[in-house]
């Protein structure tokens, strides 16, 4: 596993660029994909499924964006994106960071208004504030084409 | 054993495990055609299509999140009438899946609306070429006593000008622009028509357009 300390977010942008994502990472821990990993794996085809199609979508107003988080979330422009898997709704906490590049923060489920873990937007908000002063690491994600 | 390998040897002896990798494709690429044609049409706001199909925004809204697989072919066939296109379920091969998965994108998925879809409506018992003449209107004189349309010929009776395709039934209703290639080629067809003293036989028909 590479490990990028430094990312440089803002490339060219051509028409036909793909959306990169990549996983928040913190020292040596890809705590993004530690939540991927406890996936079961019809969560992770249809997580995978789902990043698969995003990153072909252009207009991220097309994903289907659940919603900007509003209050003292709105400053880090964190917004959520859910998944229905294993009767479970799943949601994804990101940001964008530059031309057609998104950072997952952390996954969580949800229900209702609760969140699973309960202080998931706070710790979103923590990793953003990270990434955004220069501490967080990334690593990319892989759009998986195959099994 | 490598990872992939794993998910092979799972996948062929788990029936779980291949109806899970199933419902993930199906729960992905459904809802994503449904939110393309939604956004490519009139209805762009979830509320117009809601209206339109005849059920609540939050179940629209529930149908185009990712991962729902539980939408009943009768939801599907409803949401297609909606957006005038048509619908196949299939079962095809793990490998035609997956590549359809690789291959479809939101943005470029779109689909011909039914009154954009010639094959379609051009009656396909054509003798060879698409001759494509719906829309023509034909004086009533040269089409009643037409031996191909009898149901053509006693409405034209009633109405001075019909529609007819070039077999001769009557689309009523329908209303479709000529090409040009079409238009130009309606001088011979009457030609035709007055030499023949009848509408021309099926089978010469397409011939005489393309004359």
């Amino acid at each position: 596993m590479q490990y990028h300390t430094k990312v440089i977010l803002f490339r060219p942008v051509n028409p036909g660029q793909r959306w990169t994502f990549w996983d928040y990472c913190f020292g040596e821990s890809n705590l993004f994909d530690d939540w991927y990993q406890n996936l079961s794996e019809e969560a992770r085809d249809t997580f995978d499924g789902l990043l698969k199609n995003l990153s072909k979508t252009a207009n991220h107003l097309d994903w289907g964006i659940k919603r900007f988080l509003e209050g003292k979330y709105k400053q880090q422009r964190i917004w959520e994106i859910g998944f229905i898997a294993d009767g479970r709704q799943n949601r994804i906490l990101g940001i964008f960071a530059g031309e057609k590049q998104v950072v997952l923060l952390m996954g969580c489920y949800h229900k209702q208004r609760v969140y699973t873990p309960h202080n998931a937007l706070d710790t979103a908000y923590d990793r953003a504030k990270t990434f955004q002063a220069g501490k967080a690491t990334l690593y990319e994600r892989k759009i998986k084409t195959d099994l | 054993m490598s990872e992939k390998s794993k998910r092979i040897s799972r996948l062929l002896s788990d029936q779980n495990s291949r109806f899970s990798y199933i419902r993930a494709k199906l729960g992905i690429l459904v809802p994503s055609q449904i939110r393309a044609l939604r956004l490519k049409s009139d209805m762009s706001r979830q509320m117009d299509l809601a209206k339109a199909v005849g059920m609540g925004q939050s179940r629209i809204s529930m149908i185009e999140n990712p991962g729902v697989a539980n939408v009943t072919l009768d939801t599907l066939a409803r949401i297609a009438a909606v957006f005038k296109v048509g619908l196949m379920v299939k079962f095809v091969r793990f490998s035609e899946m997956l590549q359809w998965e690789n291959e479809f994108s939101q943005d470029q998925f779109n689909v011909v609306r039914l009154e954009e879809d010639r094959e379609f409506l051009v009656d396909s018992s054509a003798n060879s070429q698409p001759v494509q003449a719906l829309g023509w209107t034909i004086p009533h004189t040269l089409v009643s006593g037409s031996e191909n349309s009898p149901y053509a010929a006693r409405y034209a009776a009633r109405t001075p000008d019909v529609e007819v395709n070039w077999r001769g039934y009557v689309r009523s209703g329908v209303q479709r622009a000529i090409s040009e290639r079409e238009r130009s080629a309606l001088p011979n067809y009457l030609t035709a028509v007055s030499q023949y003293g009848q509408q021309p036989s099926v089978s010469s028909l397409p011939k005489v357009l393309t004359a």
